[in-house]
């Protein structure tokens, strides 16, 4: 049972970073980009890679706590530290990533989306092309980048060689 | 230091499916998002997902072979079978995804191309449309996935 858990926990993974590779290729692209409507292309790609990369987030996240008391591992350190850095991770990307793409698409179509804070106010017609420019321009997705793959280095380490 | 390049192969595994999800994503918005601009924006995640993935999976590849000698499973039938495996997904995917791929951007950018009708009658249409779907790639690259995942954790001949 274990065995099977383990291989639903890597195959989970795996998918998820399937899914999680658009949307880290939108964020790449969208600093580059200075047409709407090409913007709005990448948008609509990141979010369609939102949307389903719930489900395989879920199985990676239920298979690992079973497996936890399965394997009785919720008295070490390391598997509380990989889901403390796991914590760090999404805060960091849905702090400076949704905000982000919220923004591009309310600046876009503001009848369609919402601004991404309520402090914001609600735009009346879509952004100009200038404006467009300058919200592209505070894309992170270098520091995202480094922050994904340097996190993702120490939880699988943790979760492979168990340090302490 | 086997255990080292087990980390590294699964760190690379995870590398390149970041990568091919973006052609991934390419296949599915192809049937979606017709237009020029928004093709220029498909093209693109192909150039970043063509960028990385040859690097992860030359990576992936390279400490599967060191593996496979450190732990001397060369003479196992479950290697063989998963490289067998993961070579007939890698020919599908290149004989038909390609193709697809091709013919969506010429079609998606084509506004002659998008007003004609692509189906073939018969059993041949019928073939084409089971074949030529993202589903059908989605699929084929999760099951054979699955089944390769098995073969190397379970080990089983």
């Amino acid at each position: 049972m274990y065995t099977v858990l383990r291989f639903l926990h890597v195959f989970s993974a795996f998918a998820f970073f399937l899914i999680h590779g658009a949307t880290a290729a939108a964020m790449f692209a969208l600093k580059r980009e200075r047409d709407a409507k090409r913007v709005e292309g990448w948008l609509i790609i990141r979010d369609f890679a939102t949307k389903w990369m719930g489900i395989p987030l879920a199985i990676l996240f239920i298979s690992g706590i079973v497996m936890g008391f399965m394997g009785r591992w919720w008295n070490q350190t390391w598997i509380w530290l990989a889901i403390g850095v796991f914590l760090a991770i999404s805060f960091a990307m849905s702090g400076f990533g949704r905000p982000y793409h919220d923004r591009l698409w309310h600046a876009i179509d503001p009848q369609g989306h919402a601004p991404p804070t309520k402090k914001e106010k609600r735009r009346s017609s879509p952004a100009t092309t200038e404006e467009i420019v300058g919200l592209l321009a505070k894309g992170r997705p270098m520091l995202l980048t480094v922050i994904g793959i340097v996190g993702l280095g120490v939880i699988l380490w943790l979760m492979m060689f168990k340090p302490f | 230091m086997y255990e080292l390049l087990r980390f590294l192969h699964v760190l690379s595994a995870m590398a390149y499916f970041l990568f091919h999800g973006a052609v991934a994503s390419v296949t599915f918005a192809l049937r979606r998002e017709p237009g020029p601009k928004r093709i220029d924006a498909l093209s693109a995640v192909m150039v970043f997902a063509y960028a990385g993935a040859p690097i992860a999976g030359v990576a992936l590849v390279l400490t599967g072979i060191v593996m496979g000698f450190m732990g001397r499973w060369w003479g196992d039938r479950w290697l063989w079978t998963s490289l067998g495996l993961l070579l007939v997904i890698g020919i599908l995917m290149n004989r038909l995804g390609k193709p697809y791929l091709t013919e969506g951007f010429v079609r998606a950018s084509n506004r002659e191309a998008q007003t004609q009708t692509p189906t073939r009658a018969g059993f041949a249409g019928a073939m084409r449309k089971f074949f030529f779907h993202p589903m059908f790639f989605a699929l084929t690259g999760s099951v054979g996935l699955a089944v390769v995942l098995w073969l190397m954790m379970f080990k089983p001949f």
